[in-house]
């Protein structure tokens, strides 16, 4: 086996770089065991993707939304003179006559009712649970929720790749990519976070690089966060003015995004909002989120709540637009989660009907 | 174009976002409706892509935020990876592999071109602080194991020596190159290729992957 055939597992893991990578692709070109084995190894490493994470609930519209703006490209035509694959614009319409004119319609032009409405179920929907509650104790004060922001009406902008690719497992199935993928993210500004941070005298050099990796650290969490709130239509710039809380807000959320245990519910209120729980009972933590909860109601509040034997009160809130609220109270020995609408200043018992998931 | 009607996948049941379908005959059920489902993309039925995305996105979701541990840029990187699918979806040719393959493999490359990028330098940095050896490897296995399905590839990394399993997972949910991989083990670079390569076959040879 000769070296550089040695290669194509690594190749595979995307391990390969520079110039490795395009002594591997030269040889690639020539090789028919390499594709085969690239082919199989792929197949393999895609099982280990058997990941329990679950997407956040608000990613899926954001996509479903930026494939709105995004022609899928027509297939690729062999040519008989011309081994590369030639750019869509250029194909004869005689060369791929039905599946080609039907793939020249962009999306965006078909008269497609809002993909939201019906997609294919993306939530489990949960019954409404009984929950009977003779004298629920209000151990946890309700807390007033900050004021609803204005939801801003943006739609999730499609944020371009602008990241070099190589040609996929196999280089001939792929197109060169084509320009209008250029474009940057959004600049950051980073520099208050970076004024914020304690000054550390000079003489501890250890600590002062402990301060600058933690500096480094905090301006890619804050940059991140307002990139993703750039790309799910800006509602979490509004929601929280002031950055140092959006840092610790988006540093929460990301703790409890990423916990071993997280679990996402995604459920749908009587009125048809979807809305999702998001729990780690390692954390102890549950938060609510809701892409565009509708308002409760004149004198009316979301109340939220965790149940053990009997459900126990935890925060209110305004419903419009965005919302995320997190649950106050902890959630050991808790059994479920829940949500109703209830008179404003809350209720010390759940009103049905009650909108549940078991933790 | 009406694209409110849906051929129906077989068997007329469609799995739950996230959950998978873990038999042997519902997975070739399901890989032969994802074949459906991207060949109606191409076509711009955007209700087949949003079936895509529920068939597929924990998987996609789950392999990008283990590469970059972010859950920011995971989002951001699967959301570029679900446009790159639906734009490359009359591209997918199923002698080529399966869909699944095809969007792992997509998957995969953007995460660790954001990773190797200048812009996710500390995301970088804040990795090599995550990462710990054995601890890390143990921690990778065990989010998998948690799946139904997992008993299968699980049998299957069990069946590699340990230190095959050790430089595939510092490749594939590390993200590091194979250089970097061969410093972190101190180890030939020409003894890492082979193990990358090593525990590849094996893993082919336990899951009983066709090609």
């Amino acid at each position: 086996m000769s070296e550089v055939h040695s290669a194509v597992g690594s190749y595979v893991v995307n391990a390969l770089d520079g110039p490795e990578l395009d002594e591997f692709e030269a040889h690639l070109a020539t090789c028919e065991t390499c594709s085969r084995e690239i082919r199989e190894f792929s197949e393999a490493a895609a099982e280990l993707s058997l990941l329990v994470a679950t997407p956040p609930p608000s990613l899926r519209s954001s996509i479903l939304a930026a494939i709105k703006e995004v022609r899928p490209l027509p297939p690729e035509v062999p040519q008989a003179e011309a081994p590369v694959p030639q750019a869509e614009s250029e194909v004869p319409p005689t060369e791929a006559p039905v599946p080609q004119a039907e793939a020249e319609i962009p999306p965006t032009e078909a008269p497609v009712p809002p993909t939201e409405a019906e997609a294919p179920q993306a939530e489990a929907e949960v019954p409404p649970t009984e929950a009977e509650a003779p004298q629920a104790e209000a151990e946890i004060p309700p807390t007033e929720a900050p004021e609803a922001p204005p939801a801003p009406g943006a739609q999730p902008r499609l944020r371009p790749g602008g990241t070099p690719r190589r040609a996929l497992i196999e280089p001939d199935q792929m197109l060169p990519e084509e320009e209008e993928d250029e474009g940057e993210p959004p600049p950051v500004d980073t520099r208050t976070v970076r004024t914020q941070l304690p000054t550390v005298r000079p003489v501890d050099e250890l600590a002062l690089r402990r301060a600058r990796r933690r500096n480094r650290v905090l301006a890619v969490l804050v940059a991140a966060a307002m990139v993703a709130a750039v790309a799910l239509g800006g509602w979490v710039y509004t929601l929280v003015q002031n950055r140092q809380e959006q840092v610790a807000e988006a540093a929460l959320e990301t703790q409890l995004y990423s916990a071993s245990d997280v679990k996402i519910y995604p459920l749908r209120l009587p009125s048809g909002a979807r809305f999702s729980f998001v729990v780690s009972k390692s954390l102890n933590r549950a938060l609510f989120v809701s892409d565009n909860l509708p308002a409760a109601g004149t004198g009316k509040v979301y109340e939220l709540w965790t149940v053990a034997e009997a459900p126990i009160r935890d925060a209110t809130f305004q419903g419009g637009g965005a919302r995320k609220q997190w649950f106050t109270g902890t959630l050991a020995g808790k059994a479920a989660v829940a949500i109703t609408i209830e008179n404003e200043g809350g209720a010390q018992t759940p009103t049905p009907p009650v909108t549940a998931a078991n933790i | 174009m009406n694209v409110s009607t849906l051929p129906p996948g077989p068997g007329g049941e469609r799995s739950r976002p996230g959950a998978g379908v873990e038999t042997s005959a519902g997975r070739e059920a399901q890989a032969a409706r994802l074949v459906e489902l991207v060949s109606l993309c191409s076509r711009g039925h955007e209700e087949a892509f949003a079936e895509l995305y529920d068939l597929t996105s924990a998987r996609i979701y789950g392999l990008v935020l283990r590469v970059l541990r972010s859950s920011e840029h995971a989002a951001e990187v699967t959301q570029e990876v679900y446009v790159e699918i639906w734009r490359q979806s009359a591209r997918y040719s199923p002698d080529k592999g399966s869909v699944l393959a095809w969007m792992t493999t997509m998957a995969h490359r953007r995460a660790v071109d954001r990773v190797r990028s200048v812009s996710s330098e500390a995301a970088r940095e804040e990795r090599y602080a995550f990462s710990s050896g054995e601890r890390e490897i143990d921690h990778v296995w065990g989010d998998v194991e948690q799946k139904l399905d997992v008993e299968r590839v699980r049998k299957g990394m069990a069946s590699l020596t340990e230190i095959q399993r050790e430089a595939l997972t510092l490749a594939y949910f590390g993200g590091y190159t194979q250089s970097q991989v061969a410093q972190l083990l101190k180890l030939p670079l020409g003894t890492v290729k082979t193990r990358i390569r090593d525990g590849l076959i094996g893993l082919r040879d336990a899951l009983g992957v066709e090609s």
